[in-house]
């Protein structure tokens, strides 16, 4: 192992963006595991040493860009987690992707406090496989063809999984009725 | 109820969904992060940082070398396929900048250079199917924009040549322009162009011939009289 080999300015940049970032990945971690502290832990080491894989291409970014890349990668790796194989983390975010500026918020009005605390405990409470498929589809964004390919599931499983979920997020926001009535008579 | 009702329904649904997620999941990770050990957690990254080899650090030097040694064969070849040297220019650097990012994977020149030519293929492939559509609608081209560093012969030349690799359907001219002006191996066209051996083969074998003539029949009309005899006749 040729330690001084690293270039010292990118280990000094890395710390820097650890020192920046750690905190509040490691506490997004700990809210996509559930809780988990010793994973989240591992899983913020992890992303940065991604992050130094991709250093050369990643210290050209602002801040906010490495912090959606870093947002994303520790996403991608805490559902790989969710597989038993970890196919999902040698497939990190791309580059790329994060230059894309942010959705527009179509949904400024807030949701009160208490109707976020029922949602949390909905989301604590989903088996593992519906968490991973809901994180995945509103977290990462990610279709339900990827998600079932990542996840080794069929695409039907899938869509099951997510409208599970959606029924019990819409029962937990309550009085918020964020689906008006052209949802039709649901079953 | 059909499908595709449910799926606008879902749609509306789970860009609500996504937002509700966003804040329930914001709200816990600041709630979690107060149980950051900031000192442990730095101390573990920079022990990592200490012990890893710097093989997984050197892409930039990497793909330094590798700019200083291929970018202009791959601009020529990339001129082949696109229309001017801008737009090559262009591709190449695309090509470049995407090797950048996957460098992680490839991890060592070779497969870097297969990685770049194949980008550099493919990108030009959709580049000329993007200018084919912008034609359609615009029939006006604007004239190739010669890039400075080039002479004037060489920049005749290569416009005969051009203009003949242009009559070729285009595998055929990316098979040709790869083997002759690239000077690559069957293998590494076939991993270039994404096909296999054989069908480089048959592109190379039924693109030749019209190259051939299409490049004779410049020579023979922009040649002065009584010079034919130099003309490219060899076999």
């Amino acid at each position: 192992m040729s330690a001084d080999k690293i270039p010292k300015d990118h280990a000094a940049e890395l710390g820097d963006c650890f020192a920046a970032h750690a905190r509040g990945l490691f506490g997004y971690a700990c809210a996509l595991t559930r809780g988990d502290q010793a994973l989240a832990d591992d899983l913020v080491q992890s992303t940065f040493v991604a992050a130094a894989r991709q250093w050369p291409t990643m210290r050209g970014l602002c801040q906010a860009q490495r912090l959606r890349w870093l947002q994303t990668t520790i996403g991608h790796l805490a559902v790989s987690g969710f597989r038993h194989n970890g196919a999902l983390a040698e497939r990190l975010p791309r580059l790329e992707a994060v230059s894309r500026p942010p959705p527009a918020d179509t949904h400024a009005q807030a949701i009160s406090g208490i109707a976020l605390e029922r949602c949390w405990q909905v989301i604590q409470a989903l088996p593992p496989q519906q968490h991973a498929v809901a994180v995945m589809r509103w977290l990462l964004a990610m279709t339900n063809s990827q998600i079932a390919a990542g996840l080794g599931l069929a695409d039907g499983t899938v869509a099951a999984h997510l409208s599970a979920v959606r029924g019990k997020l819409k029962a937990a926001l309550g009085p918020y009725d964020p689906f008006g009535t052209e949802d039709g008579p649901a079953s | 109820m059909t499908t595709a009702r449910n799926d606008t329904a879902n749609t509306r649904q789970d860009d609500l969904l996504a937002h509700v997620y966003q804040q329930v999941i914001d709200a816990q990770a600041e709630q979690y992060a107060a149980a950051w050990d900031a000192t442990a957690g730095l101390a573990r990254f920079t022990d990592w940082l200490r012990d890893h080899p710097a093989a997984d650090l050197d892409a930039d030097q990497a793909v330094a070398r590798l700019y200083s040694r291929h970018y202009q064969p791959l601009v020529r070849l990339a001129a082949m396929l696109v229309r001017d040297t801008t737009t090559a220019e262009d591709v190449v650097q695309d090509a470049f900048i995407a090797m950048h990012g996957a460098w992680p994977r490839l991890r060592d020149a070779e497969n870097a250079l297969a990685y770049l030519r194949q980008a550099v293929v493919n990108r030009s492939r959709s580049v000329l199917r993007h200018q084919m559509v912008a034609d359609n609608n615009q029939p006006e081209t604007p004239p190739d924009t010669p890039s400075g560093e080039h002479g004037t012969f060489e920049l005749l030349e290569r416009s005969a040549v051009i203009a003949a690799l242009r009559g070729l359907p285009q595998r055929q001219r990316e098979a040709i322009v790869l083997w002759y002006y690239a000077d690559l191996s069957e293998n590494e066209i076939a991993a270039a162009m994404g096909i296999s051996r054989g069908a480089v083969r048959s592109h190379t074998a039924r693109g030749l011939p019209a190259f051939r003539a299409a490049l004779e029949q410049a020579a023979s009309q922009s040649a002065p009289p009584g010079d034919s005899e130099h003309g490219p006749s060899d076999p």
